[in-house]
Parts: C-alpha cells; structure tokens; sequence
C-alpha cells in the first residue's frame, strides 16, 4: 500500500472509525515504513494530548451541587402546570393524532373560510422569497415550519393566541421543536425572542405542496372529519392563513424531468456538473419561471432551485445584513446563509444555503451538505 | 444507533414514558453532570449553561412520550442540550452585534492561526477554537462518544466530526514538531 494512502488511514485508525481490515493494513505497513510511523506516531501524541487536555478541561468544570433538585423543581412545576396533559389517553398525545388534527384544521380551513382569509397574490410573493429550506418531509413538518412564524397579522391575533393555549398540545404533541426553537418549551417561553434568533425561513411552495397535504400523516378522511370541535373554529383562520401554498401553488407547481420543465419553462435549467459521491437526482419541480432539483446524497438532501429574481426575492446587502455570509460562486457575489434545524425526535442539523443571481436568474442551493460541498456544487452550474 | 442501545437506559425511558416520575429523575442524575460541562464549555458561563440543561429536561420530559427509541436517550437529550446551547449563543450574539460578526467569521471558518499562535498553553489553544470544534472535542475526548454518535448529536455528516478532530490533531502536531512543548 502506498504511503499517501496509509496516510489518509491514519485519521481513521485514531478516530476508531477504520474496518478491521483496514486497520491490519494501517499496522503493517507502519511496522515497516519509518515515515508513515514517524507521522502516525505524532498524531498519536497529538490526539493523546489532546484527549488528556479537554478530559482535564471537563473534569475541571465543577458542576452546581444543587444541580439536579433545581431541575427536579422545574419538572414539578411543569407538572403543575399541565396536569391536563398526563390525563390524555397516549393516542390524543401522540404526533400522528396532532397531525391528523391539523389536517382537519387545514382543510376545513381550506374549504370553509378560503374565502375569508384569502390573501393569495401577497403570499406568493412572500412564499417565492425565500428558496428551499425545506427538510425531511416528515408529519408536521409543514406546520411547524408555518406555527414557527412569530409575525402574525394583527387580526389573527386572538386566533394565535388560542392556538397557542392549545398549543401545548400542539407543540408537544405533534409538532416538533425547529430551529429556534431546540425544544418545545424554549420556543414557547421565549416567545419572540427565541423565534427572532433564527432567520424563521419559509420553505419553498413546491416543497411545501409536496409535503403539505402528503405528509400530514397521511390523514384519513374519516377521520380527519372528527376534530375536536372546540378547537377547529378557533384555529382554522390561523392554520388557513400559514397554509396558503399548498392550495395556491398546487394549479401551478408541475414535476417531471428536467427536460420537460425545461420545455415547459422554455429555458434549460443550470445542471451541476459536480455532485457529491452517490447524490442523485430524485425528482424536479416547477412553476412558471422557476425549477427546483432535489437531490439526494446518502441521508443528505439539497436542492438546486433556479428562479427569475422577482420571484425569488434574492437582495445580496439584504442577506449580508439579515447575518449571510459573502462568498463566491465562480467570481459571483453569493451569500451563505447557515441555520440550525431540529426535527421530530430532536435530530438536529444544520441547513445551509448558498444564493447568488447571474444572467437574469437568480440560484439557491440548499442543503445538508457542508457549506464547502454545497459551494463546489454551486460553481459546477452551467 | 438500536445496537448500541443501552438497555437499562431503555428501561428507565419506557417506564418514564408510562409516567413513572422517578424513573425520569433518574435521567436526570445520570445526565445531568456530564449536560452541564459540555453547555459549559460551549457557553463559557456557568448560569447559561444550567438554564441550559434546565430547560433541556424540561423539553425532553415535555416531549417523552414520542420519543421512539430510534436512538438513544442520551444521543436525543444531547441533540436538544447542543441545540439550546446554539439557541442561546445565537441570542447572545444578537445581542451583541460586534460580537456576532466574529462568531460568524468563525464559524465555518478555519483556525484562527494568528490567534493560536504564541499561546503555549495547551488548554488556552483548546479554549480559544471555535464553537463547533470544541463542541466536537468535548463530546469525542470528554464524553468519550464515538463519531458516528456525535454526528448523529449534531446533525453533521461523520466526515465533518473527524475533519474536526483531525484538524484539531494536526494542529497540534505541527506545535508539537515547531519542538513547542506544552506544559500539562
């Protein structure tokens, strides 16, 4: 085995995350090859003294003697303070029945009071704005994204407010932590304050549409038809207001291949000629003037979405100032945008965004991805 | 991971989940040490770091009951405590602006060379990189978690964790070659 090989191993074997065979070749070939040894032998001292530093480190943090009876208060508390929520049969407290209920609340907000709180022509606008932060299309996801929202018009006001009593069953119970929020209860008591601490990100309408009736867990119609009724009227206005996309882009928004949305669009959206080990294109979407690609790369998802700038909303000082980061996209002024993320069962993540407009467009890639990678797929576009 | 799960950790959490009030507390004692460190040494400030951890059990206990065991209690409890903490360090850098521009030229950033460079105490280079590195450092050397569980803690991609660690390693070899020696 060659040296610059074995090298490449070395990290590994000090990370404890080589095979076994691997680890037979690492050893041999440093039993006979003094550079290879010399250097692995430095490391070994390195990660030796970084290990004795940081355990050191720690152990020296002392840790509050009253530690655990200050966090056994605050959970008797939090008991007092909802002893409802223990009363619930397990099935009214689990995610897929507040999905359901949502659901219900989605859609008979939909048909009942569309016209009521309709504002389509502003939420498009507002909903083309930012590019695909979506995730993983999980129950809720959709939901939550929009119940993460603090900025709710003021006559919605009174309708935020109840859902937010009931929202302790409709956070806790179905809707997962997001960015902000790292759990429930932070977001919920920080209020706005917590929310303001992450950019709150709409998500793209073609990922919404794909998720936003899809991927309410699958709601049953008969079963959605039986909400509790002392909810549904209370919230529907709300839900209706943050769930405009998944009913006004549904008209528009088209999947297919590249190449009918190439057709379609009359313009051949910008393919990436690199993509990362096993990323493969899983499907595409469009609406006039704008088209979406959804990759996959292992657990990883990026989306590349090409767009005209009026729709996509894209202002460079704007995002520098709201905290982007400039980067370059082939010689191009782009911005890097970085968010935290969490989802139902508290997996966290960071979502990145790389956007920048040339030629009468405007690009976003998004993703999972580290923003090196995200940054090489971006300037592989052509 | 389902392979690594500890069983008795497993236990305690199903019987927490039918409302077995002890049985969380005993979460609580089994976690809670190691939660305050790692809050700790991301935060830099013991106050933040309880509040931390504080309201880390809360939302966990909050959201029990649809915890599904996919992974395990201690990988969940960390996601949120690192989550909290990123929360919190987000909330402190709106609050200081200056502040928040050098978090952000650090975070994705590289070594801070010129800033590690002629310090000679070991502990201060550790203290002096960025967030997400000592994060790394910690859950890998102080809490003795693998990579993969790490990478599952902080939603990053393995390679990333071990890019971290290695970074960190060469970093110190190359001290150490410059024949600087760090007094432990």
């Amino acid at each position: 085995m060659r040296c610059d090989a074995v090298k490449l191993m070395i990290d590994d074997f000090l990370d404890k995350t080589i095979s076994v065979k691997k680890a037979v070749i690492v050893e041999e070939h440093l039993g006979k090859c003094e550079s290879c040894r010399d250097e692995f032998e430095k490391l070994q001292r390195a990660d030796a003294l970084l290990r004795k530093t940081v355990v050191e480190m720690v152990s020296q943090i002392e840790v509050p003697a009253d530690l655990n009876g200050r966090i056994k208060e605050a959970l008797a508390r939090e008991r007092a303070r909802r002893p409802w929520m223990r009363r619930l049969p397990p099935v009214l407290r689990s995610p897929a029945f507040a999905a359901v209920l949502l659901a219900a609340v989605a859609v008979a907000g939909i048909f009942g009071m569309h016209g009521l709180f309709n504002r389509d022509a502003r939420r498009t606008d507002v909903v083309m704005q930012e590019p695909g932060i979506a995730y993983q299309s999980e129950a809720g996801d959709a939901y939550r994204e929009e119940l993460k929202k603090s900025r709710v018009p003021e006559e919605n006001l009174a309708d935020k407010n109840i859902a937010q009593e009931n929202g302790s069953m409709l956070q806790f119970d179905g809707i997962p932590p997001g960015y902000g929020e790292a759990g429930s209860g932070a977001g919920q008591e920080k209020g706005p304050d917590s929310q303001a601490a992450v950019p709150v990100r709409q998500s793209l309408p073609m990922e919404d549409e794909k998720r936003g009736v899809a991927g309410t867990g699958e709601p049953s119609p008969s079963i959605t038809g039986e909400p509790s009724p002392s909810i549904t009227p209370s919230i529907t206005p709300s839900i209706t207001e943050k769930l405009p996309m998944s009913v006004n882009r549904a008209q528009t928004l088209k999947k297919g291949t590249l190449e009918e949305a190439a057709r379609e669009n009359d313009f051949s959206p910008a393919r990436p000629s690199y993509l990362p080990g096993g990323a493969e294109l899983q499907d595409v979407s469009w609406s006039p003037g704008q088209v979406c690609q959804s990759y996959r790369s292992g657990g990883l998802h990026f989306k590349i979405v090409q767009g005209r700038p009026d729709l996509m909303g894209f202002d460079y000082e704007e995002e520098l100032r709201q905290g982007g980061k400039p980067v370059s996209i082939n010689g191009l002024k782009a911005v890097l945008q970085q968010n935290r993320f969490e989802t139902e069962d508290g997996a966290a993540g960071t979502e990145t965004s790389v956007r920048w407009t040339t030629g009468g467009w405007t690009f976003a890639v998004s993703g999972g991805l580290p923003p090196e990678e995200l940054i090489k797929i971006a300037s592989s576009l052509k | 991971m389902p392979g690594e799960k500890n069983l008795s950790e497993e236990n305690i959490v199903r019987m927490a989940q039918s409302g077995d009030e002890d049985a969380f507390a005993q979460l609580v004692h089994m976690y809670s040490a190691d939660a305050f460190r790692t809050a700790s040494v991301v935060l830099r400030n013991r106050s933040d770091a309880e509040d931390v951890v504080q309201e880390a059990f809360l939302t966990c206990y909050r959201k029990l009951h649809s915890f599904r065991m996919e992974s395990s209690f201690k990988t969940w409890f960390y996601r949120v405590v690192v989550n909290l903490c990123y929360d919190r360090l987000r909330k402190i850098n709106r609050e200081n602006a200056a502040y928040g521009r050098i978090s952000l030229s650090n975070r994705t950033g590289e070594w801070d060379m010129s800033e590690v460079e002629g310090r000679l105490d070991l502990k201060e280079m550790v203290a002096s990189l960025s967030t997400e590195h000592r994060l790394v450092l910690t859950l890998y050397y102080g809490m003795d978690l693998g990579v993969q569980k790490i990478s599952e803690i902080l939603g990053i991609p393995a390679g990333t964790v071990k890019s971290r660690l290695n970074s960190a390693r060469n970093l110190l070899k190359e001290r150490l070659e410059r024949g600087r020696e760090y007094a432990l």
